[in-house]
């Protein structure tokens, strides 16, 4: 589903991503780790298409990010580490636009909203404007708009924060559901114990490179992710 | 403290930060572009002010009431300096986005609010110095000035934006207020107090000719009223013209104190205002039928929420569009005396015609709506959101010109439906009033993309900053005042005798039309590609 081959993005002269590769097939969840500033969010918008990179390749679903963009952005839902959605809309509107720009119909539009907005509680404010929403109300909404659209690929930069435990579990429950149905995640967290419990397969970056990757039993071996991380961040491993 | 602050805010407002984003220093001719563009908007409206007060300055001393020339200066440098600070106060100390960040840190809100007026401050007196030095220099070149009135003079000039500043920070808490959200139809009440405001203002300022025609005949009676009516400006002129002191301590008094109080007040309530709960009512949602529309209609309908949710976006964009809907309205209630008024107009001009002028005015109207060249930084941090969607950037382009043409073309079409109505008497008069604005319009809105995919500016933290401060609305606006104003005089002075009116203008409407084709066919491709890479 999701193809990174030796990508490299330099900012005036520091390799923020430094020939990073890595491979999610349909059905995994990816875990994306690593400290602050070790380029993951550089990496996520770059397969967005949202920065441009130096060198390398990244596929999705076969399409070329570079030369295939639409194609492309079409069979991904990102959503960022903040999400700054349209404040000046109410909730409904924006779910309807991206609905719209992603040409989904107006009766399977509607049964979606229904369904994940009632998942994560968020019905009675869909009227409300945006700018008076919560942090939370915020994720969620930019959750539900993610799911609208039904796309083959999940980018999640940091999901979890600013939700509550159940919608937490609840966003946990989809991507475990949505990979079962052939879909992939692809998803950055500090949160260890997550990952490790939720992710088919882990990789771990530093520097901007990518310094263990694979199936998620694999990696850890007898350790538990933390131990992994650290040692792999003091250079033991 | 309140220094470092100062810097911050004074940083935030300058329209030259988006020249250096990335950390890139401009170049050369980018910083020359930039200096010319700004000495032609001071020497603009320094000319403007100058040949008001030319008008004026005669008159008035051979009247014996020279006092008036510096009350009418006090009063049109207070107009002027609330006009132009009352919607950035607004969303400078009320409405900022980072105020919750800043409250949060331990700053005294006192000092949040003193570096904020320390930053209007500045402007207000910049705005003042644009009234203040053709004045002056009027004032001198005539003999009637003194040194002692100089003196006093430059006493008020230091003064009088404390009076202006006191009025706008009292608007703006009222418009932030308004703004606050409980309102239903805020946005339109707002929008509707800031037009009156500035009716009433450019009412007395297009009338200035009929007053001063009064004050010749009436001279004593109406100097007496405007004494009683505006004492501050009797104050100011009276000290000046007189090299007053006790006059220059009662104006003294009336900058000082409004200021102190107002001041006073607001250092009281300001963590009050600013943590005061204003949130909507809360509505519960009810499923409607949702009806699906494409990705360029959905562009369009967004970019034309956020413009609207915003009444400084509208009046600051759109004012162009607000007066040609009035004058259309006043052409159809008042028809008998605006096409006397323009008879009166054409007697100087008799070379031009009637439908000519029109199309004109209506260009002329249209270059104050500068909406499209702020669109693209008005993103802001939502800029993912349209980069991420599977949506050619050449749509997202078009969308925000889609938008600008449905501000701009739109309502002045109607208002050249209107004035066709009423004095086009052919089917050729009907062409030029509709058409040849239209193609100066369209270049407008395409053209206003491209200033702005030139020069982004998506750091702001209040939009009245992109509307009203930043490089790309500035240049589209002046800029294409500049045009219209460069294609006029090069039609007086050496075409005239060469081809009719009417050609020439039909001439210049082709090239406004190869111009919004050359802008659109930019914006396909290395417009479209910039967009992606912002």
């Amino acid at each position: 589903m999701l193809k990174i081959e030796r990508i490299v993005k330099t900012y005036g002269g520091k390799r923020a991503v430094d020939g990073l590769s890595l491979r999610i097939r349909p059905g995994e969840i990816c875990g994306f780790i690593g400290h602050n500033g070790a380029g993951k969010t550089t990496t996520i918008k770059l397969v967005c298409g949202i920065l441009e990179f130096d060198s390398g390749e990244i596929t999705v679903g076969g399409h070329s990010v570079k030369t295939e963009p639409l194609a492309c952005k079409r069979q991904i839902a990102y959503i960022p580490d903040n999400p700054d959605l349209y404040d000046f809309v109410s909730g409904i509107k924006y779910l309807n636009f991206i609905a719209d720009v992603y040409g989904v119909d107006a009766e399977t539009r509607g049964e979606r909203i229904r369904e994940y907005a009632g998942l994560f509680e968020l019905t009675d404010d869909l009227s409300g404007l945006v700018s008076s929403y919560s942090h939370g109300m915020k994720q969620k909404l930019a959750l539900v708009s993610a799911l609208i659209h039904d796309p083959k690929l999940y980018i999640l930069d940091e999901p979890f924060v600013g939700l509550d435990p159940k919608a937490a579990r609840t966003v946990k429950d989809i991507m475990r559901a949505k990979c079962d149905a052939g879909c992939s995640v692809f998803f950055s967290t500090h949160i260890l114990e997550v990952a490790e419990r939720l992710c088919d397969q882990i990789a771990i970056i530093k520097n901007g490179k990518l310094v263990a990757s694979g199936e998620t039993e694999r990696i850890l071996g007898d350790s538990s992710l933390e131990d992994v991380f650290f040692e792999l961040e003091e250079g033991k491993i | 403290m309140i220094f470092t602050l100062y810097k911050l805010n004074l940083q935030a407002l300058l329209p030259g930060r988006s020249w250096a984003r990335g950390g890139r220093k401009p170049g050369k001719v980018k910083i020359i572009l930039l200096a010319a563009l700004y000495i032609y908007v001071v020497a603009a409206l320094m000319f403007t002010f100058g040949v008001l007060f030319n008008v004026l300055l005669e008159p008035l001393y051979a009247l014996g009431v020279g006092w008036m020339y510096f009350a009418l200066f006090a009063a049109s440098s207070f107009a002027l300096g609330v006009l132009g600070t009352v919607f950035i106060a607004a969303a400078h100390l009320f409405g900022a986005k980072d105020n919750e960040m800043l409250l949060a840190m331990p700053i005294k809100p006192v000092h949040i609010l003193v570096s904020r007026v320390a930053v209007l401050l500045t402007f207000e007196y910049g705005s003042s110095l644009l009234v203040c030095l053709p004045a002056v220099f009027l004032w001198l070149r005539s003999g009637h000035g003194s040194a002692g009135g100089m003196a006093l003079f430059v006493f008020g000039f230091l003064l009088l934006p404390l009076l202006a500043i006191s009025v706008s920070l009292l608007l703006a808490w009222l418009l932030s207020v308004f703004g606050g959200g409980k309102t239903r139809g805020k946005n339109i009440l707002t929008l509707v107090l800031s037009v009156g405001f500035l009716f009433a203002y450019l009412y007395g300022y297009s009338n200035i000719q009929r007053y001063l025609g009064e004050l010749v005949t009436r001279g004593e009676e109406i100097a007496e009223a405007f004494r009683k009516a505006a004492p501050p400006f009797y104050a100011f002129g009276a000290a000046v013209a007189g090299a007053d002191i006790g006059q220059a301590a009662v104006f003294a008094l009336w900058a000082i104190v409004p200021f102190g109080a107002v001041c006073a007040l607001l250092s009281a309530r300001y963590l009050k205002i600013l943590t005061a709960n204003r949130g909507s009512v809360k509505v519960k949602y009810r499923e409607k039928k949702t009806r699906a529309s494409g990705a360029a209609a959905a562009l369009v309908k967004k970019e034309f929420a956020h413009y609207w949710n915003c009444p400084a976006v509208v009046l600051n964009t759109s004012l162009g569009s607000i007066f040609a809907l009035a004058g259309a309205a006043a052409l159809i209630v008042k028809r008998t005396d605006i096409l006397a008024y323009i008879g009166q107009i054409l007697a100087a001009a008799p070379w031009v015609p009637l439908p000519a002028l029109a199309a004109f005015a209506v260009m002329t109207l249209g270059t104050v709506n500068s909406l499209s060249a702020s669109l693209i930084s008005l993103e802001g941090k939502h800029l993912w959101i349209t980069q991420c969607a599977p949506v050619p950037p050449q749509t997202v382009l078009l969308s925000k010109v889609c938008v600008h043409m449905l501000v701009s073309s739109f309502p002045c079409l109607a208002a050249s439906i209107v004035v066709s109505a009423v004095i086009a008497d052919s089917a050729a008069e009907w062409l030029t009033i509709l058409v040849i604005p239209q193609t100066f319009l369209a270049l407008i809105a395409f053209g206003g993309v491209a200033l702005n995919l030139a020069f982004p500016r998506f750091d702001w933290i209040s939009e009245t900053h992109v509307v009203k401060r930043s490089v790309s609305a500035i240049l589209s606006m002046y800029g294409s005042i500049a045009l219209l104003a460069g294609l006029a005089l090069l039609y007086a002075f050496p075409l005239r005798s060469a081809l009719p009116l009417e050609v020439y203008m039909w001439l210049c409407a082709a090239l406004f039309t190869a111009g919004a084709i050359a802008v659109f066919a930019y914006l396909q491709k290395g417009g479209a590609a910039k967009f992606e890479k912002m």
